[in-house]
Parts: structure tokens; sequence; C-alpha cells
């Protein structure tokens, strides 16, 4: 008994040394300096949590994160088992729903196992979910085989799918399962397949750039050599921008073959195009009267539908609510710009930012129905960079997206409202990032350069 | 600029986060307890001792170092040249914070060590050293599911 506690005594001596010897380096497991999402109250508020609509929803009523071990594919093709892997968990971590576990942790004998699993090796490795799947070529054809294992609900697969193509669509296949694997497990869409419009600076001018959500395969839309800015997507997935090709600043349309079609040519400048949801209108900056103001266009023609505002000041940057009958865009009619809610007719506009500083721009709606809720470029008074937050128009309730990391600009919700891409100019990489729309987790940067404007299309 | 601020509030950027510098100072916790033997086909000894019983689920991750100096992580063996990789890397430790483990009682006091120091790496902040049953005088020594519920310490 006495050699017991003499050993005790031994081992918690042992430990405060290797506590003191370790003492400079950070445990490797724990997050590294990752800086909390502070969140900020306006001033009718003072402390924030996220609301019914803005809260992720859990997975299999797990709160944060669920914790996914996705081993690679087993088939003859080492180079599609490599990207299936790795655009899963892409997919997946950009999703807000999933935690990726780490393969080096993995302990099962993955190629030996097969489509099956050795469940407790699994959990011994902390995953609540494994995906086994296979690849297999024939032809030129691929044929994708996924399970999903929920290591709670025993040891058969509860979710199993199959998705057959040509080998160059490898990640469309796999995006197309990522979505049915996040609607069984979270009950909603995923946002995989959708893509982002954004604009690339050049040494002279810029481009209008189409990319996958996730940054692959980005293309220009334009050839011209000229200016050309603010993309937004139509329903039918044509692209509209503003471009000074021919001189002046009007808008065309393109679906991105052939060349693009002018859509309005009003005497100043025609921007900040924004589609209707149901895609017959389209809301446009014009000052053609001297002075920047709203108006209707439609979209077959470019003529003038209805004039939205009409006033001494600067009224820009139009944004549709889901369901059409808003509009949200800036003014500055009471000093500095402010965000101010329409309805579609021009009728009972009124200001929605309060407390949110001198300085709030370029207003996006979460496409997710039943919200009614904003995100936001604002200026940060303190530290005079820009940052982004999400506003809950019915709450009034905002959350920081953004903070303490460079200037952070020009937010895109994704298709189903589970997150915000923006464009930052951050240490670390300017590019566009993508962040969890309740503020959770870090941004992840999907595309790197000089880029603005991000908007985020539909899944197709 | 006349709507700089709106209600007075604006917002609460005082919050300095700039120097939230990490000094805490992470403690490694050890306890020593008494687990009914497990039908493992791990071959293995261990040192005799009084210490709490607990029950071992398939709740509870374990490193097993049998008397070859095998190691097993879960059922899994594991070669001591991955060892501190699997440990660093592993989400339920990092979840958990807690590992078991069981030694042979013929073992190098380096050996488990040398072990105790990777879990700290990785984040573990409570080891739990699993002893068999106190040594009866003259009997022979060996594992059996109970041991007196006394001892335990740090």
């Amino acid at each position: 008994m006495r050699r017991v506690r003499e050993l005790a005594a031994g081992l918690a001596l042992l430990a405060v040394t290797l506590t003191a010897a370790l003492g400079q380096t950070t445990p490797a497991g724990a997050p590294v300096s990752a800086t909390p999402p502070v969140k900020a109250a306006t001033a009718a508020t003072t402390a924030v949590t996220p609301t019914a609509a803005t809260a992720a929803t859990t997975i299999r009523g797990r709160k944060g994160l669920y914790p996914i071990a996705i081993p690679r594919p087993v088939g003859s093709d080492p180079a599609i088992a490599a990207l299936v892997e790795e655009v899963q968990a892409s997919d997946l971590r950009l999703s807000s729903w999933f935690s990726v576990l780490d393969p080096r942790s993995f302990l099962a004998d993955v190629r030996a196992e097969g489509l099956g699993i050795e469940p407790q090796k699994w959990k011994d490795v902390g995953a609540f979910g494994v995906v086994k799947s296979r690849a297999v070529t024939t032809g030129g054809q691929v044929t994708l085989s996924f399970k999903l294992y929920e290591l709670d609900r025993g040891a058969d697969p509860t979710l199993e799918r199959e998705y057959r193509g040509p080998g160059a669509d490898v990640r469309r296949l796999v995006h197309a399962w990522c979505n049915d694997l996040v609607a069984h497990l979270a009950g909603e869409p995923g946002f995989f397949g959708s893509r982002i419009v954004f604009v690339s600076k050049r040494h002279k001018g810029s481009s209008v750039v189409a990319m996958d959500f996730d940054g692959h395969a980005p293309h220009s839309l334009t050839k011209n050599p000229s200016i050309n800015i603010l993309p937004a997507w139509s329903p039918t997935g044509a692209v509209a921008f503003t471009s000074y090709m021919r001189g002046n600043a009007d808008l065309y349309v393109t679906t991105g073959a052939g060349r693009p079609k002018r859509l309005s040519r009003q005497p100043g400048m025609n921007t900040g195009a924004a589609f209707s949801p149901d895609g017959s209108r389209v809301a446009v900056t014009l000052s053609r009267d001297g002075n920047p103001e709203l108006y209707l266009l439609d979209t077959s023609d470019g003529s003038i539908v209805r004039r939205l505002t009409d006033n001494r000041w600067i009224d820009t940057s139009p944004a549709w609510s889901p369901d059409g009958r808003e509009l949200a865009f800036v003014s500055n009619r009471e000093g500095g710009p402010q965000v101010f809610v329409m309805n579609a007719d021009g009728s009972g506009q009124k200001r929605v930012t309060f407390g949110l500083g001198g300085w709030v721009q370029t207003p996006t709606w979460n496409p997710r129905a039943g919200t009614r809720e904003l995100a936001l470029t604002l200026r940060d008074d303190a530290s005079g960079h820009f940052d982004i937050v999400t506003l809950d128009l019915t709450t009034g309730l905002s959350v920081r997206i953004t903070q303490g990391h460079g200037n952070n600009e020009e937010p895109t919700w994704a298709p189903n409202g589970r997150a915000i891409a923006f464009a930052s100019s951050r240490r670390g990489g300017s590019g566009i990032y993508i962040a969890n729309a309740d503020g959770t987790g870090t941004p992840r940067l999907v595309i790197e350069g000089k880029v603005t404007s991000p908007d985020w299309g539909k899944v197709p | 600029m006349a709507f700089g601020s709106g209600k007075g509030g604006g917002l609460n950027s005082d919050i300095n986060v700039t120097p939230m510098v990490d000094v805490m100072l992470v403690l490694l916790v050890i306890f020593m307890v008494t687990a009914p033997m497990l039908n493992t086909a791990v071959d293995l000894e261990l040192p005799p001792a009084a210490a709490k019983v607990v029950e071992l689920d398939d709740g509870k991750l374990v490193l097993r170092i049998d008397r070859q100096r095998q190691l097993f992580l879960g059922d899994t063996k594991v070669a001591w040249s991955e060892l501190e990789q699997k440990l660093t890397t592993n989400e339920r430790l990092r979840r958990e914070s807690e590992l078991f483990i069981e030694a042979d009682r013929k073992l190098l006091y380096e050996d488990v060590m040398f072990v105790m120091a990777l879990a700290q790496q990785a984040g573990v902040a409570k080891v739990m050293l699993l002893t068999g049953p106190p040594e009866e005088p003259g009997a022979a020594t060996g594992a059996t599911t109970s041991g007196p519920a006394t001892g335990g310490g740090r």
C-alpha cells in the first residue's frame, strides 16, 4: 500500500514535470488561436444568441458539429478514389454541419473492410458517422456507391446510394451524394454543385468569372478588355452584369455562350442588377436623371416597368426578398449609407439598420423561405475595417460573421441560407471565403485573388 | 454622418480580443482505477494495487501495452512509431480528454511514461491507469473482477 502511494506521488510529480516541459507548446490537438466569432448586439439589445432562424439545425438532435469519417473509397483507380474522398471532405467541411475526421487517426483497415465497417474501430476514433464508398470505372463511365453508417444506429448502413456518369463528372456525382447525405441527416437541402460568380480584377479592367461554389473550375464569362462589374445570377442560370465595353456603364446578360446581350442602355450608369425570384423583373440603379435611383425593368426587353425611388439622395444596391414582395436597398437619405426596405412597388420605404455604425452597405436577403434576414457590410467604427453581419429583420438581432481579419465585404448567401460567401482582403490570402451563416467556425478560402462582388447561384 | 451610432450603443467594439494570450496551464490528472477484465485478446497482467473500481464499457478508450510491448489502441494494434500521430489526430480523445492505460506489470517504467507524455501532447487531461486487485500476501497475482474501492490519487 505504501508503495502504491509512492507510485502515485511519483506519477503526479511526473505529470507536473511533463506539463512544465510541454508548457511552451500547445497540445497538438487543441485549436490554435482560433478567434471565436464575436457577436455584436444592436443598440436595442444587450446579448445576442442566434435565433431559431439563424441557428444551424442539429443532426440527430446533437448540438455542435457531427463528427464524420470519410475514408478513401475502395476501387482500382487511385486518382478517382482520391478525388471522391477530397470532394466529400471539402463539401462537408463547408456545409456548416460536420467536422470531418483526420484520416491519419483511423484505426480500421479500410481496404479490408470494403463497404462494411467494424463499428468499434470507428467509435474509437470519435466518429458518429462513417461513409464507405466504392468507385468503379468501366469504359469511361464511373459508378460511385456510397454507404452511410450511423454508429449509434446499429451496424447496418442507414443510407445507400449509387451514382453513374462520365469520368469527367466525378465532382458533380459526389456533390449529388453530399446533397443526399445532408438531406438524410439534417433534413434540409445542401448547396453542393451550386456556382458563384464574381469580379476578378486585371491589370486594367476586370472580368466576370463563374466557378463552382468550392472554387473549382473558374472561367471568365466576359472576353472584352474593359471594366465588367456587379454580376448577378438570374433564376434560370444567366448572369447579368454592368460593363463599360461600349463606353457607357450598360447592363448586359450572358448565358456563358455567345455574345452578351445588352439589356439596358439608359444614359448614365445601369448597375446593381438583381433578378426577382420569378425572373420577370430586374431591379437596377439608373442615373438617367443625374442622380442614382432604383427602377424595375422588364427582363425580356429591358424596358422600365416602374420607378421605385424619387429623391435627391443616392439609392442603390437593390436586393429581393425570397418571396419577391420586398426589396432591401442602400440610401444616404438620412446621412451616411444605411439599409432600407420597401415593398416591391416602391411603397413603405423604411430604414432597418440602426446602431450598426455610420456606414452600412450591400444588403443581400437570406433565400431561406420563412426568414426575414439580411447579410450586410458595415464599417467597424473602431478598426475602420469592413465586416460582415447578419440582421434578423423580425427580431432586430444582428450576428457578427467577421471581425478583426482585414476587410470583409459584399456577402452573398448559399442557396439554403446556411453559409455566406464574401470577398476578403485578410492576411493569409485575399479572395472569396465561405463562412457559416450563424457566425460559428472559421471562414474557409475557396478562391484566392483580387476578387470582389460574389453572387451565389442555385443548385442546378 | 448624423446617424453615426444610432441609439448610443453601437457595436460593442470595445472588447479587444487581440491580447487573448493563452496562458492556461493544463495539468495532467492521473487516476488509478481497477476495472473488470475485458475479454480482449491482448495478453497482459496488470500491476496489483488498491484502487477505485470502474466499469469499462465500450464507451472508454483504452490504450493497452501487453507483455511483449505490443501497443493496442482500442483493440487495434498500433506501431510505436505511429502512436503519436494516432493520438494527436484522434477526435475522440480531443472530445473526451480521457484515456485509460492498461499496461502489463512487467513493463519498463519508461515505456509507460512515453505513452503518457504522448497522451498529454494529444490534449488528454485525464489519464486513468488501470490496476489489478491488490495482492494478497502469499497469493498468486492475477486480475479478477473485483478490488477494494479505496485509494486513487493524483
